[in-house]
């Protein structure tokens, strides 16, 4: 005998945008404190652990209108505004969907002054003064785009550690993808006994 | 950076793995012995993998000349894995008796 089907699982849209802005809080206004707490544990230890270990600057966005043009290879396409300053950051993607978190981040895209052109070094042209960006008001530096120099004296001499912040900041907010799916349709595999997709009054699920 | 932290980048992975398999674990299941249950299977999974990896570099980089013992018996042990594992090899499920009811 065939088993009954299951009936279809309750979307909720308010908890997935909840769990967006901080991991685990649409599960936790479900009712599933227990899950939420460990979403929020887990993917925010995740995302600040890897802030921490590059000292708190890989995560960010800048405006990149002065650096060459990026197109798409197959369309050939030439990318412009947002989409174009996303290629060249590509990873501000992912750890966008960390939520709240990552949205200093935005703020400091949206008050900091383009990033300059490359500069062409030989003998001839001597080298330019360094490019500091200006610090927010509330913010400072943090999450601001640094400097190239920043970056290659990262690169040159520090360790790896920051390339793993970065990996670390990326996967939670990559995971957290999947925490809000688990906010907005329930959990991937509904267990037989029913204690699996919370009802709209919050009631059921795991707590 | 910290002198905890510039030791060995590999004592940050446990940080990574306790979160990724804890918390797609909990994506996928509503019960926290399930959750618990696949998360430990996830960790076992990723730590048999890396650390596999690890040692067959550090055999490899240690003893050169060995790498043709190594490939060996890793190709042994993953084809013994298939051989174990392919559904050619299962024993098939034994037919249902008759269902008396019905004569």
């Amino acid at each position: 005998m065939p088993p009954p089907p299951t009936d279809p699982p309750r979307l909720d849209p308010l908890a997935a945008f909840l769990s967006y802005l901080v991991p685990g809080l649409g599960q936790v206004m479900q009712g599933r404190i227990g899950k939420g707490v460990l979403f929020f544990v887990c993917l925010y230890g995740l995302f600040f652990y890897g802030l921490y270990l590059s000292n708190w600057r890989n995560v960010w966005l800048a405006d990149c209108a002065k650096l060459p043009e990026v197109s798409v290879p197959v369309a050939n396409v030439q990318l412009g505004g947002t989409l174009k300053d996303l290629s060249y950051r590509k990873g501000f993607v992912a750890q966008f969907f960390i939520g709240s978190a990552a949205w200093p981040a935005v703020i400091q895209y949206l008050h900091t002054e383009a990033l300059p052109p490359p500069e062409v070094r030989n003998e001839t042209v001597p080298a330019k003064p360094e490019w500091r960006p200006t610090p927010h008001r509330w913010l400072g530096s943090y999450m601001q785009a640094p400097s190239e120099e920043f970056i290659n004296e990262l690169q040159t001499n520090g360790d790896k550690l920051w390339d793993l912040g970065w990996v670390y900041t990326v996967i939670a907010g990559i995971l957290n993808i999947l925490v809000i799916y688990d906010a907005f349709a329930g959990p991937v595999i509904r267990d037989e006994d029913g204690a699996t997709v919370p009802d709209a009054d919050g009631k059921g699920g795991a707590a | 950076m910290t002198p905890f932290a510039s030791q060995n980048m590999y004592y940050h992975l446990p940080v990574l793995l306790l979160a990724v398999s804890l918390v797609y674990s909990a994506t996928r299941h509503d019960r926290w012995d399930r959750i618990l249950l696949e998360a430990g299977g996830w960790i076992f999974r990723m730590v048999s993998f890396l650390g596999g990896l690890g040692v067959a570099l550090y055999v490899l980089t240690t003893f050169p000349k060995l790498w043709p013992y190594a490939a060996g018996g890793f190709a042994a042990v993953m084809i013994g894995y298939y051989i174990v594992t392919s559904p050619l090899f299962r024993k098939s499920a034994p037919p249902k008796p008759a269902d008396p009811a019905k004569k």
